[in-house]
């Protein structure tokens, strides 16, 4: 009886002691901590020095490329324009080249190519115009253009503009808030061409965009070794290349703070093979009647091909992308960190947003999303190599792959 | 130990032990419920009373209501009688996890405590049979009404903590009850069992009752009774349960 007792008062007292006192809840403190795990990377604006070997001009003549080396064409004439506050000046003349003035506003006409216009001093209200039947150089030679009713340096020729920034100078370009357009002109940014544009040299240049968007091409975009280009846009796109996009080396910064727009945008393939590009978009999703674009840090509409350089991506507004392309990326080579800290409303934020498939085979590649998914490929992630020659790593809110 | 303690011991004791090897071989939930009244009988027809009640869950590991009523009983007829009554609930409501359709979350809102307020009123027929067994029936009408209330939850797609509203609601059902108790000559336990439904056109949930009262002195008594609740409409968030129940009442 007395065993009975003790088993039974006991009985009651383990019961009543443990009645009510947890909780029931589902412990997600786990599933919460992995949801809000911040990037693994610090993406910043990035001045500091970058070392990188000098490229080697292409010298088949054959080659699809061999436009694109200003080494390869004789541009020994040339003209210098000094600009002096209100006004600019001339130098040097050349024949069937006509050069004309209205206060720092200076318009080009040539009809014959392979000038050298050589670009010097300071306006705060002026800009460079060409026409032109040929291809030509444009030298930044430490000069500052700011054009309040439109483009700084505007090229209605669709000819190659190879865009050399003077060894050792500093260049500045901006346009204004409203432009004053020209009936039958495209002027799509602060540095607009309606051909493709080839930058090179060993100076640094800095192109702030108030109106539209920053530099712009109606052709393709070609970044070579040695440039260092700050581009700061809270109008439009960062950078854009109608056709395409080519970073083969140099340092590119683009800030970007404008709804729905682009860091890097191309119509057609962006390629990467070299350099050290950041790209900072705190821009958010822009909603023009039924249509919604997010932003992104780069958008191509066609392949994204990275085999080289450092590709350093953030988007931070709403919706907003790391990369964004519509058809495949592949990459072999460099090192990449697509990073998406936007929240998730109108667009939902991805590290790399693939419409087809991914491949790796090479280099670092790292994606993050602070409230989505961190990859999103509609036709999956494949790693292209032998399973023990790299690390996969994936996570609620990353990918990482490593060789 | 005198005669009495050691048949409340056995009392408890007995029941405890035939509710608790079971419950851990089921897989439906389980709770306690331990309850303490008081009742005043005003005059020959009209008794008042109250209980205070407090109810576990999660295999009686988490607190899942505390309740306090009031209520009145009047006897219309001699088998028959009406009667009012009050509950001022407060829950520990569960929590509460939505999904996207790919299956991640999308939000989770955690257990929260809120009031609700239940108002009944019932009929209760009876009959005796020689003194010994007693064959009632209870329909109780129920309103009960959940004032709004606002609480926090996880956003997984925004990571962060937003307020919640859970919005006031009322609800009507009938409850209807069919019990037996039994008077056993000379013996202080007085078994019963019961079947209660609960209707709001359509049948909500079952409650199969079984236990017995002991009367400890004239004034006192303890009830112990093993309770299953079956559950056909999970739009309150309540499940299968099996629950043990242990009551004390005293009599004014």
């Amino acid at each position: 009886m007395r065993k009975y007792t003790i088993i039974a008062t006991l009985l009651m007292t383990a019961s009543l002691f443990l009645a009510g006192c947890q909780k029931d809840d589902t412990d997600f403190d786990e599933v919460i901590a992995e949801y809000e795990a911040q990037p693994d990377i610090d993406i910043r604006w990035d001045e500091s020095a970058f070392n990188e070997e000098d490229d080697v001009p292409i010298t088949d003549e054959n080659n699809e490329y061999y436009n694109d080396y200003v080494e390869n064409t004789d541009f020994s004439r040339s003209i210098t324009i000094n600009y002096n506050g209100e006004t600019a000046t001339v130098e040097g003349t050349v024949s069937g080249v006509l050069v004309e003035t209205v206060g720092a506003h200076v318009s080009v006409t040539s009809a014959k190519g392979h000038v050298n216009y050589i670009l010097t001093g300071n306006t705060s209200n002026g800009s460079f115009k060409v026409y032109s039947f040929n291809k030509f150089c444009i030298t930044l030679n430490g000069v500052s253009i700011t054009n309040p009713t439109g483009a700084a340096i505007n090229n209605q020729c669709g000819k190659s503009c190879y865009l050399v920034l003077a060894d050792g100078t500093t260049n500045n370009l901006a346009d204004g808030p409203t432009y004053t357009e020209v009936e039958l002109e495209d002027q799509k940014g602060a540095l607009f061409s309606e051909g493709q544009i080839i930058f090179s040299g060993k100076g640094s240049l800095n192109v702030t965009a108030t109106g539209k968007g920053a530099i712009v091409s109606d052709d393709y975009l070609r970044f070579r070794p040695g440039p260092h280009i700050s581009v700061t846009s809270s109008a439009g796109n960062g950078v854009k290349g109608k056709d395409a996009v080519f970073i083969d080396g140099g340092v590119l910064n683009i800030a970007v703070n404008a709804a729905g727009a682009k860091g890097i945008n191309s119509e057609g393939q962006v390629a990467v093979r070299g350099g050290r590009t950041t790209v900072l978009n705190s821009g958010n999703s822009r909603i023009e009647n039924t249509d919604t674009t997010t932003c992104a840090a780069i958008k191509a509409d066609s392949v994204l091909l990275i085999s080289g350089g450092v590709l350093r991506l953030k988007a931070s507004g709403e919706g907003g992308k790391g990369i964004n392309c519509d058809r495949s990326i592949t990459m072999s080579g460099g090192d990449v960190a697509a990073v998406a800290t936007g929240k998730k409303d109108i667009g939902s934020p991805k590290g790399v947003k693939c419409d087809d498939t991914i491949t790796v085979s090479g280099g670092s590649f790292y994606a993050y999303s602070a409230k989505a998914a961190p990859v999103d490929a509609a036709g999956g992630l494949t790693v292209s190599a032998p399973a023990n020659t790299y690390v996969y790593v994936t996570k609620k809110r990353s990918v990482t792959i490593k060789f | 130990m005198g005669r009495r303690k050691r048949n409340i011991t056995r009392f408890l004791a007995t029941g405890l032990l035939m509710a608790w090897l079971p419950l851990s071989a089921v897989a439906d939930d389980s709770g306690l419920i331990l309850t303490a009244g008081a009742e005043k009988k005003i005059n020959k027809k009209f008794t008042v009373g109250t209980e205070l009640e407090f109810r576990t869950r999660n295999n009686w590991r988490t607190a899942d209501r505390v309740a306090l009523s009031v209520d009145g009983q009047y006897k219309l007829l001699p088998w028959l009688k009406g009667g009012v009554g009050y509950v001022l609930l407060i829950d520990n409501n569960p929590e509460k996890i939505n999904y996207h359709e790919d299956g991640d979350y999308n939000n989770w809102r955690p257990s929260y405590w809120a009031t609700r307020h239940r108002f009944t009123a019932s009929l209760t027929a009876s009959y005796t049979y020689k003194k010994r067994l007693t064959v009632s029936l209870r329909e109780r009408y129920q309103y009960t009404y959940r004032p709004a209330h606002t609480t926090t939850r996880y956003d997984f797609d925004n990571t962060c903590w937003e307020d919640t509203e859970v919005k006031s609601k009322h609800k009507s059902l009938l409850r209807s009850r069919l019990k037996v108790e039994y008077d056993i000559r000379h013996c202080p336990v007085d078994p019963f069992a019961s079947v209660e439904f609960y209707n709001s056109l359509r049948l909500d949930k079952t409650r199969l009752l079984l236990g017995a009262d002991y009367k400890i002195k004239k004034k006192h008594t303890l009830s112990l009774f093993y309770r299953y609740q079956i559950v056909n409409d999970d739009e309150d968030s309540e499940t299968n349960i099996h629950m043990v129940g242990l009551g004390y009442s005293f009599k004014f």
